[in-house]
């Protein structure tokens, strides 16, 4: 390519400004940060595929920046999922922009109610990922229009997915091995 | 133990009091058992008259705790049951999974196993892609193409089980390379089916492409297009007949894929046809990447392999030069993994393929013990199944059965 | 029909040979020609579809058409995973089938609960609590020529039937649970006392009774033959 997409020139600013002492972002973290975001630094994962926690609030925001902004236009959504930490739990969106073939995880922190922002409204493909995440993590997803199980049966006790999950319904008793 | 359960209504999806229900619907319901075999889903399908008004799908029919079960077995012990994630191309799943856990633990992959694993991968999409070509036709009421599908299936199945054992379930791949090397003489087979398989594709094309009724239910249904498949994130064919040149395989190679000359099949229109020429050119487009992986593999075929073994033994034996020279590409196995106690550091990594359906991906998180502290899965059905109510909206109840085998939709991906 | 036949078979006691003629003719007609229904849940599913197409033929010994509909079959082949989700789905399923009806269970899944008996949550372990079995095979998945050799035992084991017997068969052995809205989805007491990792034993339940060996029934959850359901054509 003989002119530089804009993630390039701005990899290259982020590694003449930043100081020793503080982590390298990366150069989708720069630019989220250039455009007034506060991302926390994550280390790349083994495959090299960046990471980036951001902020519950400032989550539809950043999100439409990471859609529309022309460095970066992530254009289809992955995935959906939750992780249970055991003190809280994570939401992680999987992000790939077909314009420039790269990948993008970003991980929201749920708060004490385990709600998260949805991000139904920036890119539609997250509504069955986010009602999946909801079935089997408990992460309540903020704006979902359609919040409500789907892989498990509707009136299923609990969140399997859960570390602390015990089937303890009085219904299955005679499932056991 | 006193329990006591009051009866309590199910709850009815789909149908909602606050809705305004025209008195001309009728609530249809395609339940979890229907004689197109895709698994197992429901469709509660809103007709008024003929036309499709609302569709609901529910699934979690087949959801197995694929993911949970991740969580209480050891890397070992749960490899074998990935295969079922998406039993139609095992190989990819294990691809993924294998390649996930490579990542974290630093293990390099020799070159030889490279090109296994493609080879291997290759022959998966065309069987897949045969499978998906039988039982849309059948769908669409043509019983006699599914015979001829199989017939070649049945031939790179018997394939697969000179190579690893098994039909269906392969549990062929390990951490940093294969269980076995290839017999020897397959590459020989694999290269006389891949001779023997454009004619055979030629034949099909020739049944069903100039069948009128065919065409009729065919040309113009569906259009997905490209918008609408970016925003439901889906991907794979369905993706590439909508106009998208997105391929794992060529935007980010994996594997041996930049070693090798091959294209990537782009339609236009997204319509129920462009889907199905885009499977039936991949089946070509692969049959050029194994023949090409088959001459340029590393080592060649495993009979010259077990000569070369044979000289170094023996010249080892009587102690002098070997005449030959063993080349650490050829190995199976990159570096010795200890899988009972298979400890790999903490991390995680996510890696994606391109399966037959769209981008399979794996992401593990380990946090240094035998366990995986997180796997998930990310089928492509999933998202690839989520744009049907949106697509169906406006279109008679009989194209349903076209358009969703377009899609290639494989249910245990979807619930997992 | 039936009433006939009992008369017919009453009348003919004393001649014993044609008696069995006719129970050889009538089940050899019904081995020959048993029409499966399309039940495919998961991979077994697609070994069964490799047993119908032209390689494995299962149209040679008679069920080459697969029927879409339960009231048109008289084998279902369970073919794959059945989870909690799907489990009321297969018993109203069967319960549409028409006498005389089969079960064959194929691969593990169906039969124990498979590589998900462990850890699964919603799995169903062995559709043997659901339905009652009359083959199982064995198998992840099992080839397609350990269904054909299924699909022979159970020809077997249809021709050694008896026209009398059917009857009291097809009461005895009606699906486990029932299901309507607000009951509880539990078996026959029978099937509590599934031993783990050995083949699964019907134990005569009045005389656990009357020994004692019976652990507590729990709670006031009523069973089915505990219901006063009214079976016809009794005696």
């Amino acid at each position: 390519m003989s002119e530089k997409s804009p993630l390039e020139t701005a990899a290259e600013s982020a590694e003449t400004k930043s100081p020793e002492s503080e982590p390298s972002y990366g150069p989708l973290a720069t630019l989220l940060m250039g455009a007034g975001f506060r991302p926390t630094y994550l280390p790349n994962d083994a495959n090299g595929v960046e990471q980036v926690r951001v902020a519950n609030e400032e989550l539809l925001s950043a999100a439409e920046f990471l859609r529309d902004d022309v460095g970066c236009l992530f254009d289809l959504l992955l995935s959906v999922s939750g992780i249970d930490l055991k003190t809280h739990r994570d939401s992680v969106i999987h992000l790939y922009s077909t314009q420039f073939k790269h990948y993008l995880v970003l991980k929201i922190q749920a708060d004490e109610q385990d709600q998260v922002h949805s991000v139904c409204p920036v890119w539609p493909a997250a509504n069955w990922h986010e009602r999946e995440s909801y079935d089997l993590m408990g992460i309540t997803y903020v704006g979902h229009p359609q919040l409500e199980r789907i892989l498990m049966p509707t009136d299923w006790v609990g969140h399997p997915l859960r570390k602390d999950y015990e089937e303890n319904d009085p219904r299955l008793v005679w499932n056991r091995r | 133990m006193n329990v006591s359960i009051e009866p309590q209504p199910l709850p009815v999806l789909g149908v909602t009091t606050e809705r305004d229900f025209d008195t001309d619907d009728m609530v249809v319901n395609i339940g979890p058992q229907h004689p197109s075999t895709h698994g197992v889903l429901r469709l509660i399908t809103t007709l008024d008259g003929e036309v499709v008004k609302e569709m609901q799908p529910v699934i979690g029919y087949l959801h197995r705790s694929k993911e949970k079960m991740g969580e209480s077995r050891s890397y070992f012990q749960y490899q074998p049951t990935i295969d079922r994630v998406e039993y139609l191309s095992s190989f990819f799943d294990h691809y993924v999974y294998v390649s996930s856990m490579e990542a974290i633990a630093g293990l390099k992959v020799p070159r030889r196993v490279q090109y296994i694993r493609m080879i291997a991968m290759e022959l998966n999409r065309i069987s897949s892609h045969l499978l998906w070509f039988g039982t849309f036709l059948l769908d669409l009421g043509a019983t006699s193409p599914l015979f001829y599908a199989f017939r070649d299936r049945e031939e790179i199945l018997k394939l697969f089980e000179d190579l690893t054992g098994a039909r269906m379930m392969y549990n062929y791949f390990r951490f940093g390379g294969v269980t076995k090397d290839l017999p020897p003489g397959w590459l020989d087979e694999v290269l006389d089916f891949v001779r023997r398989f454009p004619d055979r594709l030629a034949e099909y094309e020739a049944i069903v492409n100039k069948n009128p009724i065919f065409l009729d239910r065919t040309i113009g249904q569906g259009i997905l297009d490209k918008d609408l498949c970016l925003e439901y994130g889906v991907t794979g064919p369905s993706l590439r007949a909508a106009g998208v040149a997105q391929d794992l395989r060529k935007t980010n190679p994996y594997c041996c894929y930049d070693a090798v000359e091959f294209d990537v099949p782009v339609a236009e229109h997204g319509d129920t046809f462009d889907r199905y020429k885009v499977r039936f050119a991949e089946m070509r487009e692969s049959l050029r990447i194994i023949e090409q992986c088959c001459r340029q593999i590393p080592g060649g075929d495993t009979a010259e392999l077990i000569a070369i073994q044979k000289e170094i033994d023996a010249a080892k034996a009587e102690a002098r030069e070997p005449s030959k020279a063993w080349d650490s590409e050829w190995n199976t196995m990159g570096q010795k993994v200890n899988l009972m106690v298979f400890k790999p550091p903490v991390g995680e990594a996510m890696t994606y393929v391109e399966s037959p359906r769209g981008m399979l991906g794996c992401y593990i998180m380990s946090d240094g013990t035998p366990k995986a502290y997180r796997i998930k899965w990310r089928g492509a059905s999933f998202s690839n199944l989520s744009v049907l109510p949106t697509l169906m909206k406006g279109h008679l109840y009989p194209d349903l059965m076209a358009i969703f085998g377009s899609l290639d939709v494989i249910l245990p991906e979807v619930d997992r | 029909m039936n009433v006939i036949l009992d008369a017919i078979q009453d009348m003919l006691e004393s001649s014993g040979i044609l008696l069995t003629s006719l129970d050889l003719v009538y089940n050899w007609a019904r081995s020959n020609s048993v029409w499966p229904l399309t039940f495919a849940t998961s991979c077994c599913g697609i070994e069964m579809m490799s047993s119908s197409a032209s390689n494995y033929d299962i149209s040679r010994f008679g069920s080459e058409v697969f029927r879409a509909t339960p009231r048109q079959s008289d084998l279902i082949i369970t073919a794959g995973t059945v989870t909690h989700k799907m489990a009321p789905a297969l018993v109203r399923l069967y319960e549409q089938m028409p006498e005389p009806k089969y079960v064959i269970a194929m691969g593990a899944c169906t039969v124990t609960g498979g590589m998900y008996e462990n850890d699964s949550y919603s799995v169903v372990r062995g559709v043997d609590r659901l339905i009652p079995v009359d083959v199982y095979v064995p198998g992840c998945p099992p080839r397609p020529e350990a269904l054909l050799d299924a699909l022979i035992q159970l020809q077997k084991k249809i021709r050694t039937e008896s026209i009398r017997d059917r009857r009291h068969r097809a009461l005895r052995n009606r699906s486990r649970v029932k299901l309507g809205p607000g009951e509880v989805l539990l078996p026959n007491e029978e099937f509590e006392f599934i031993r783990w990792g050995v083949q699964k034993e019907a134990y005569d339940v009045d005389a656990l009774h009357a020994s004692g060996q019976l652990p507590l029934l729990r709670g006031n959850i009523k069973y089915r033959h505990e219901r006063k359901i009214p079976i016809r054509n009794r005696g």
